[in-house]
This record gives C-alpha cells, structure tokens and sequence, in this order.
C-alpha cells in the first residue's frame, strides 16, 4: 500500500500553525525532522522530512512496517539520537540546540521512556532501578517514591529483587514505573508488549494507558499491534521514513470500533 | 578424524579472532610474554655470568691454582714444590694509607687503599689494560727520581684529580703515576674493597717500609701449571705434604665463588619476582580466556546441540590456547635471549663477565613454567565452557558457561601442583622456594577472600547508605555485581603492589640496618697495623685529639681454622650461614679478662693470672654451627704453626653493634709471644673525622685508617645496586598487574558502555556516570592499596626477623607512595578504559534488534 504523503488528515500549513489546530502549545511540535544514518555502505535516509504535532495529554499510536522508522522518531523525540535537520521541540524546548547533558537533565524532568528490551540496570534491584531517575534528580525521598511507583503497578512485594529474579511481564512493569515514578509530561514506550505473551502485554497496557492518564502525560506508543494502536487518540502511520497517513479517532469511530 | 576436525574448528576460530585484531588476546599475550621474559632473561644472564667465570676463570684467579698466606712468604720447600710444577708468580696485598703529594710539598688528606704489588710474571693469564696505553712493568718501573711508577683506579683518579706524572706517598716511598689501571684481571676475585686499588712493584713496597712484623698482608702465589698437571689432584698433594703450611689454596672453580654466590643469590631473588610477574599475568591470561569463551557461549552451546562432546570442545579451545601460548612464549623467549647480549657490556663495567651466547637450559625452563602457568590460569574458564549447557539456548537471557564438576577441581588441583613443583624445581634455593610457593598460594587466597569480601561489604553498604550520594551507591552496586572487575582489580594491582611494598621494606630496612641505627653507638674509626711499641703513642695521641674518645686496642691476629676436634676442617661441611668461619683466615685476639662487650652464655671466663693449657672463647653461634661445647678442642693454624686449643666458654656476638668482636678469643700465652699488631677503634665527632685521617698519617704512617662511614657506604653502594636490579623486576609485575587490570576493565566493557547508556537516558549526565567510575575504581584501588600494605608487611616483616635477622621498621612515606600509586593507576587505566563508555552513543544501544 502506497499512499501519497498526508494524504490524509492534517496538512502541512496546519502544523506550521499549532494555534489554529490546538488551544494550548503542542506538547511536542516536530518540523521537516530529517535524520540520516551512516552504514557500511553509505549513509541511509532513516527519516525523511517529519512534521508533526501533539497536544499535550494526547495519546498517539504510530505504526508502521519494520525500518520505517518509529524507533528512530522516538528516539529523536527523548534527545537520544541527533536530528541530521529540522526542529524537534518537546515541552518546550528545542532538543537540536541542546548538548547531550542538557538533555540528560531535561530528559530526567519530563521524559519517561518505556522499551521492548525492558533495559533495567541488571545490577540494581527494583526499587534501585526505579529510584534512578529521582537519586539523578537529588530527591531524597528517591525510594519512598520508587516504593509507591511499584506498588501502583502491583510490585510492592517484589522491591528487592533483581531483574533476572524477575519475569518478563514483572520487568516490564518495574520499568514502567521507572518511566513513570518521576511524573514525566511525556511517555514514550517503544513496542512494551512485543517480548510479552499477550495476556501479560494486555495487563501491562492497561496500566500503560491508566497511569499515564491519571498524570496526565502524552503518550507516545510504537506498536505493530492495531488493536493497541487503536486505543489512542490518533494513529500515525509511518512509511520510508515519512508519515503516510493520520487517523483520528473520534468519539464516533471509537464507538464504531467498540461494536 | 576426530583430530582434524578439531584442528579445523580451530582454525575457524583462530581466523575470526585474527580478523578481530586478537582483541581479548593482546592482554593474554603480553601477559605472558612478560612473565616468560623475565624468567628467560634472569636464567640467560646468569648462565652467561657462570659461563663468564668458568671461560675466565684462569684469568680471575690468575693461575691455574692460587696459595694465599697470610704474614708470611713461603718457606723455601714450599716454593721449590711450586717451583717443580709450573711458573709461580708471587704478589703482595695490603691496605696502606695514601696520600697525593701537591706541589708545595704538603699532602693532602690521605686515603685508604687496597694496595697490590706484583712481580714481573704477572698476569699468568689475563691482561692488564692501562690508560694511556704501556707496558705493565715499564708502568711500575723505578724512576730516575727514585720514585716508583704506579698504577691507580679510576675512582682514585677522580678522587684527587690525579694525572700521570704526579706524585704520592706510600709510607716512606714516593711513587709517581704511570696512569690509570682500566682492567684488572683478577679483580672480580675480591667482589667488596674498603678502598680503591693501587698498584706497584714489590720494590715500592720495601721502599714504603709499611711491612712490619705482624702487619695484616697476603702473600698470593699463583701458580701456572706445566701441561699434564691436574690441579686438584695437587691440591690434594700440597696438601698433604705441607700440613701445617695454613694457607689456603683455590682452584679454578673457587675463582670468583664470592662474586658467583653473590650474583646467584641475586638472581634468585630476581627469578622470585619474575614469578610473581608470571602469576600476575596468569590473572590477566585467566580473565582472558574466560572473556573469550563467555563471548563463545552461545556457539559453544549450539555446537553441542549439533553433537559437539565435552572432550571435543575441550581440545579445541586447550589448542586455541596453546597456540596463543606459544607465540607468547616465543615473543618472551626472544627477549629473554637477547638479555646476555645486551646487558653484557653494562656488566662488564662491574668486573661480572658474562658470555653472550644462547643458553637453551633456562630457555627450556622458562617455556616450562610459561607453559604451565598459562594452562594453569586458562584451564578453569576452559574446563567450565565444555560443560556449557546448551538447554539455555531455548530459554530467555544470556548463555553462561557451565560449572566446574568434582573431577575439574581435581584436575585444577594437579596443575596447580605441577605448577607449584616447577617453581620448587627451578629456584636452587628450595627453602626460598618452598617459602615463596606457600606465601604466594596464601597471597592469592587471601586477596581472593579479602575481595569476596569488599562485594559482600559493598552489597551490604549500598543498602544502609541509600541516602549517601547516587555516584557511590551506584560504584557501590557495580562493586557487588557478581562479574564485576573489582575481584580483578584487587587481585592483580593488589599483587603488584604486594611485591613493590615487601621489597621496598626490605630494602629500607637492610639500609637502614646498615647506615641509621649503627652510627648511634659505632666507632668512627677502625686502625689496623698499629705495632706494639707504637701502643703507648697512639694512645697518647687519641686522648690528646680534640673530641675523640671511648679508645679501644686489641691485638690482632689472623689464622686459619685446621681442625675441628679431630676433623680436618676442610672435610667440614657446616651450614652456610657459618660457612665463613671456616673459609680463609679469621681475625683471632687474646686476652686476659674478657672484653668488656662479652656477654658469655655457657661456660665461665679463664682467670686473669692463667698459665696453663691454652683455652678458648668462641662465638656461640658458631660453636653450635660446628657441632663443639664446651672442653672440645679446635686448632687454629697461625703462622704456619697450629695451635690446639679447649673451649672454655661460648660467647654470644651483636656484629651490629661495629664493635671489635672476634669469633676466637684465646686465652694469653702461646699466641702473646706471636709477632702481633694491634686494632683500634675510635670515635671522633663526624665533622672532625677528616683531620683525624691526616695527623693519623702524619705521625703513624704505616697505621691504616678504615673510616666506618666510608666502608658502611660501598656497602650500601652495593645494596643499592642489587636493589636496583631486583626493582627493575618488581616494575615488571606492577606492569603486568596494570596489563590485568586494563583487561579486566576492557572485559566489562560492553556491559559498562550499556549502563552507561541505560543512566543516560534515564536522564543521567556524562558527569554522573564518571562520578560513579571514580567511586568504584577509587574504592578498589585503596582496598587493593590498604590489603597489599598489609600483606606486604606481613610478609617483609618474616622475612627480617626470620631470614635476615634484622630489625624492622616501617618507612612513613611508603604507606602514601602504595595509596598514590593505586590510585594513579587504577583511575588512569579504568577512565581510559571506560572512555568508550562515558562517550557512547545512546541510541544504538536502545534501538531494538
């Protein structure tokens, strides 16, 4: 399926003017995002020319075949990979003009990032892994607040346990709580379920969807799952490293789909 | 069939490690490369230094046989005795003092010299090498003036700034300088000299009229044997026919047996260290191979799914490492070769010759001990990845090699064994080696306890100091990982540093026996050749010196041991800490009460009016070394004549307190009518200690000044340069323990860079994961620093009380050095080699496969 860029959805001229479509500044606002990578045989166009805005609270799904780019996209979007052109502006601040540790410092405020791999320090236990991004942050109350994170997400008896003691559902949801514990304006999560069988990869996206509602961050998922994707706000569809189509989900579509 | 497969396999792996440019193999090479180095090139040099002296023997000695007396000159039978068997060259040693005559005719301060004059036969083998360039007897000729020619050694050059032409004072002679003695040959005979040589015709020393009765002097007879005459078998004759002659005869295997010992005893200290080199560079060829593997798990456990067995796995990985080993051993023995070569010359400036050639006898030990030593470190990781489980490649997270059975801790065992044996073997010592072969197994058990115990302590920590900084807490929990380097670390660094801190103490603590607590209550002075009728003199001359005191005159005699109760003294064997008894002649007095410094043990003292039979007193330890108590009977050979005498009491002797002291003090009669000089010791304050060398000369010119300072330094000189030589070594195991520890670093590598990479995008800063660094290397380096000062101690103080039998005390300064040193180090080589992880790139790492 080949579909002519934005053939659908917002325009171009739309997203240059957030105002007229969102009330409030987007929570990410992204222009002409290119990204190039070098490899052995040269350098590779990862991404090619993303323009893109999210309302802050918005969930957005983005979908997408293998080497479209939605890893990329999302790392661009937590400071972690450098943009070869364009603006990526996220709560706020241009990320391009950021050196790697002024990142670090902004990526421990408002991002909280989610992987398939889980990605726990295999050295720390649980409550020490989720109390990382607040001890980084010098809060002293670090593990009373990791204590809680864990127990929102049904640990609270596992907090000494290190991450080969633990399963991979249990992973993933201590990293959640990493994600989550510092009370981040943006969640990232990139593919959460894809090591978990379904019915844990279900239980993890309920409290995915849950928590992140209840503070009130944006949510960015990356899914091969439609039935996930179908849960957000809107659907973004990414193709050779361009969004080729946009779905918005409406009160209307969602109750279609919910029939 | 099973053989080439396996070799096949092997050169698979090799190919795809070659291509990786031998990366986790570079630390395991050098590792052993190093080791096999050291132990190469100590074993080379010292059979290049024993070929030396076996091929110059003739020329050290200086004959074929060499009679050495004491006082005396042969007797007219002895010599036509020599006569009949060869040419005999006749030469004559003593210590005199010199002093350059300036122009206006006042000398300046004299000096003591080792002075030797030789006939015209001498060298009968060997040359002499003179600057400028002349013949040895023109060189030592009278002059018209009517003063003789003179040959003096470059340090006495330098000392008075002397050139050839000028003048110098020998008693009553006048000498002049014909130039510089370069090469002596038979110097290397006497290693230790209280001064620099001097070299005339026996007519100088007439002239000099320095030989009186009793003066302490050698007269050397070297003998060149006409063709056919065995020369041990004429010992054995000389012997026998001049029973009572007391001198004492050296072959050519006796030749430079001080300067052999000497250098054997430094080469096995220096073999010590070289081991401890190879056991360090065993961790690093242990942390190696187990690297290596751990990256082959996962093909190692697929491998035995398509049917590869435990033996078959085994064989090929133990050929991957001993084709390694191999060409680290290779790389070690080429270097450990060219060691007599290129060291022969420095060497050679000391009098050692060495023979550069290729000695295959260590070559071959030391690829035995590397090979062992490299089997030995690399069979655990070895033994555990054949019992890889390949159940694990169908379950989730990394493959791990598998754990050891009963029967690898067997096997472990044997090597172990074998490896410990081959250290026993190799060292000649076998009571050093034992005792190193045990410290080093109890060093290594004990770091591996010690560092089992800082993870355990740093787990336990990190719990209670939650609130005590991330960057700690975060070393903290790094420390505590069940691989982390921090066993490595304390392990290898903490070994290294273990060598330098026992040697280091050894060595302040030998010098400061020497130069700091001897002087406090030591003799500035030692006179020798002062004859009884010049007593009275110079004790009125000492009291009457301003600030000199504590005067102390004793008469001296020397004399040879001939028999131990009935026993020859030559078929003796004693052991060899009292072995010097029995060699060459000893210094023996008499006397009426007992010296005021005697502390006797057993026995009672003779009475001061005793006429009768002649009694002994005798150094305790001795006695006990020789078998005798009290009321046995030891003869003494003096002057060619032998003196039976009975102990009547053992003494115990402090040497250190630089006393007068005799092994032998015998009661007054037969030895009081012997011609006889005298000893004396005296203190003066240093600042007056010059001067007194002067109006000693002046008004006693045949009494010779030995001034304790100077001959307490060309002692320490020595000690010195046998340090240096042994630091040289303890700088190579420090070189492999920082190879080991760039290893184990290199090897976490991987896992550091992705924690690295996790903190950072969890918002960490480039500065937070390198506070965390300087904590963990930080904390590993001052334990390492902490247990090798300990251990180091221990051992150094062992080895002073119960080998050297010196006191112990422990250097301020060394504490700060090891702490300094660890820590430079390990923060060098962990932040270089943790580089990689402070700059990683964050997003390759967090893309999903």
């Amino acid at each position: 399926m080949k579909l002519p860029p934005l053939q659908s959805g917002s325009s171009p001229a739309q997203i240059s003017s957030p105002s007229q479509a969102f009330p409030a500044q987007p929570a990410i606002f992204v222009a002409d995002l290119q990204l190039s990578l070098t490899s052995d045989a040269g350098p590779v166009n990862i991404l090619r020319g993303i323009d893109l805005a999210i309302a802050s609270g918005e969930t957005v799904g983005i979908v997408g075949p293998s080497g479209s780019g939605k890893t990329s996209l999302m790392l661009l979007l937590a400071g972690l990979e450098q943009a070869t052109g364009g603006q990526v502006v996220v709560t706020g601040q241009e990320l391009t003009r950021m050196t790697e540790d002024q990142l670090a410092l902004w990526r421990r405020r408002e991002v909280g990032i989610v992987f398939q791999a889980f990605h726990l320090i295999p050295t720390m236990t649980a409550i020490e892994n989720v109390a990382v991004p607040l001890e980084l942050a010098g809060r002293r109350d670090a593990f009373d607040a990791a204590g809680k994170a864990l127990a929102a997400v049904g640990l609270g008896h596992r907090l000494r346990h290190y991450p080969s003691q633990l399963s991979g559902g249990e992973q993933q949801r201590v990293a959640l709580a990493r994600a989550l514990v510092g009370r981040p304006k943006l969640l990232l999560a990139d593919e959460p379920t894809g090591n978990l069988d379904h019915d844990t990869g279900q239980k993890v996206m309920e409290l995915i969807f849950e928590l992140s509602k209840a503070q009130g961050s944006t949510l960015v998922l990356i899914t091969h799952d439609p039935d996930l994707a179908a849960r957000c706000d809107r659907i973004l569809h990414l193709a050779d490293g361009r969004i080729a189509s946009e779905e918005r989900r409406t009160a209307a579509s969602a109750r279609a789909r919910g029939e | 069939m099973q053989a080439m497969t396996i070799l096949r396999f092997a050169g698979r792996d090799l190919r795809s490690s070659l291509r990786g440019g031998l990366r986790g193999f570079r630390i395991f090479l050098l590792c052993l490369a190093l080791g096999a180095t050291v132990i190469a090139a100590v074993g080379s040099l010292s059979s290049g230094i024993n070929a030396g002296i076996a091929a110059d023997g003739k020329a050290i000695l200086g004959g074929d046989l060499e009679f050495r007396l004491v006082y005396r000159t042969t007797t007219p039978e002895e010599m036509a005795a020599l006569q009949a068997v060869g040419t005999v060259s006749h030469s004559l040693e003593m210590r005199a003092m010199l002093r350059p005559v300036q122009q206006s005719g006042n000398g300046a301060t004299p000096t003591l010299v080792e002075a030797k004059a030789v006939d015209d036969l001498y060298p009968l083998y060997g040359q002499t090498v003179i600057s400028p360039p002349q013949d040895l007897a023109t060189a030592l000729a009278k002059r018209p003036d009517g003063s003789f020619g003179a040959l003096i050694e470059p340090t006495l050059q330098q000392r008075f700034g002397l050139k050839p032409g000028d003048q110098l004072q020998l008693g009553e002679a006048r000498l002049t300088v014909s130039g510089v003695l370069e090469k002596e040959p038979d110097r290397g005979a006497q290693v230790f000299g209280l001064g620099p040589r001097l070299m005339i015709a026996p007519e100088a020393v007439t002239a000099s009229n320095l030989l009186q009765p009793g003066s302490l002097a050698y007269h050397v007879y070297r003998l060149k044997l006409k063709p056919g005459i065995d020369a041990n078998s004429l010992k054995a004759q000389l012997t026998a026919q001049f029973p009572s002659a007391g001198w004492r005869i050296r072959g050519i295997e006796d030749a430079a047996s001080g300067m052999r010992d000497f250098l054997n005893r430094t080469a096995q200290y220096m073999n010590l260290v070289g081991f401890c080199a190879l056991l360090i560079g065993g961790l690093g060829i242990a942390n190696a191979v187990r690297a290596y593997l751990e990256g082959k798990a996962r093909s190692l456990a697929v491998l035995k799914c398509l049917g590869a067995s435990n033996s078959q796995v085994l064989a090929l990985y133990l050929l991957l490492v001993g084709i390694m080993s191999a060409a680290g051993i290779v790389i070690g023995l080429a270097l450990g070769t060219a060691a007599p070569f290129l060291l022969g010359d420095a060497l050679a400036a000391f009098n050692v010759p060495v023979l550069a050639a290729i000695y295959p006898l260590p070559l071959a030990i030391a690829t035995g001990i590397s090979l062992l030593t490299a089997l030995a470190f690399a069979l655990a990781p070895l033994l555990k990845a054949r019992r890889v489980k390949p159940a694990q490649l169908f379950r989730a997270g990394p493959v791990e090699l598998g754990d050891l059975a009963r029967a690898d801790r067997i096997i472990l065992a044997v090597v172990g064994l074998a490896l410990a044996a081959s250290a026993l073997l190799a060292g000649s010592n076998l009571k050093l080696a034992g005792g190193f072969v045990i410290g080093a197994a109890l060093t290594m058990l004990a770091f591996n306890l010690l560092a089992a115990l800082l993870k355990k302590l740093a787990g336990w920590a990190r719990g209670r100091f939650s609130g005590a900084g991330r960057a700690l807490r975060f070393a903290l929990a790094d420390i505590a990982r069940r691989q982390s380097p921090t066993t490595s670390i304390v392990l290898s660094l903490g070994l290294g540093l273990t060598v330098l801190v026992v040697i280091a103490l050894i060595q302040h603590n030998m010098l400061r026996d020497l130069s700091e607590t001897v002087p406090d209550q030591a003799p500035s002075f030692y006179f020798i050749d002062i004859q009884p009728q010049q007593l009275d003199a110079f004790d009125q001359f000492a009291k009457s010196y301003p600030g000199a005191g504590e005067l102390r005159q004793v008469p001296m005699l020397r004399g040879r041991i001939s028999k131990v109760k009935d026993q020859s003294a030559d078929n003796i064997k004693p052991p060899a800490d009292i072995a010097w008894v029995l060699k060459g002649d000893r210094g023996i007095t008499w006397a009426t009460t007992a010296p005021s410094n005697a502390k006797i043990v057993d026995g009672n003292w003779w009475p001061a009016d005793y006429q009768g039979p002649t009694l002994v007193s005798i150094d305790a330890k001795a006695a006990q070394g020789l078998g005798l108590k009290i009321g046995d009977q030891i003869t003494v050979n003096v002057l060619g004549r032998d003196i039976t005498a009975k102990i009547a009491n053992l003494r115990e002797i402090d040497w250190s307190s630089l006393d007068i002291n005799f092994v032998m003090v015998f009661s007054p009669g037969i030895l009081q009518k012997a011609p006889q000089t005298y000893i004396a010791t005296l203190r003066v304050p240093p600042e007056r200690e010059g001067d007194l060398v002067g109006a000693v000369s002046q008004q006693f010119p045949t009494i010779s000044a030995i001034r304790v300072k100077e001959a307490l330094a060309s002692a320490i000189d020595i000690l010195q340069a046998v340090a240096g030589a042994i630091r040289v070594t303890a700088a190579v195991t420090l070189a492999a323990g920082m190879l080991v520890l760039a290893g184990a670093i290199a090897a976490g590598r991987e896992r550091r860079i992705y924690e690295a990479v996790l903190l950072k995008m969890l918002g960490g800063t480039t500065g937070d994961v390198a506070r965390g660094y300087l904590w963990e290397y930080g904390i590993a380096a001052l334990v390492s620093a902490a247990i090798a000062l300990g251990i180091g101690s221990l051992a150094a103080y062992l080895f002073l009380k119960h080998v050297l039998d010196i006191g112990w005390s422990f250097p301020p300064g060394l504490a700060a050095l090891v702490i300094g040193l660890s820590l430079a180090i390990t923060l060098a080589v962990g932040f270089i080699g943790s580089w990689r992880a402070l700059k990683a790139k964050t997003a390759p790492y967090l893309r999903n496969e």
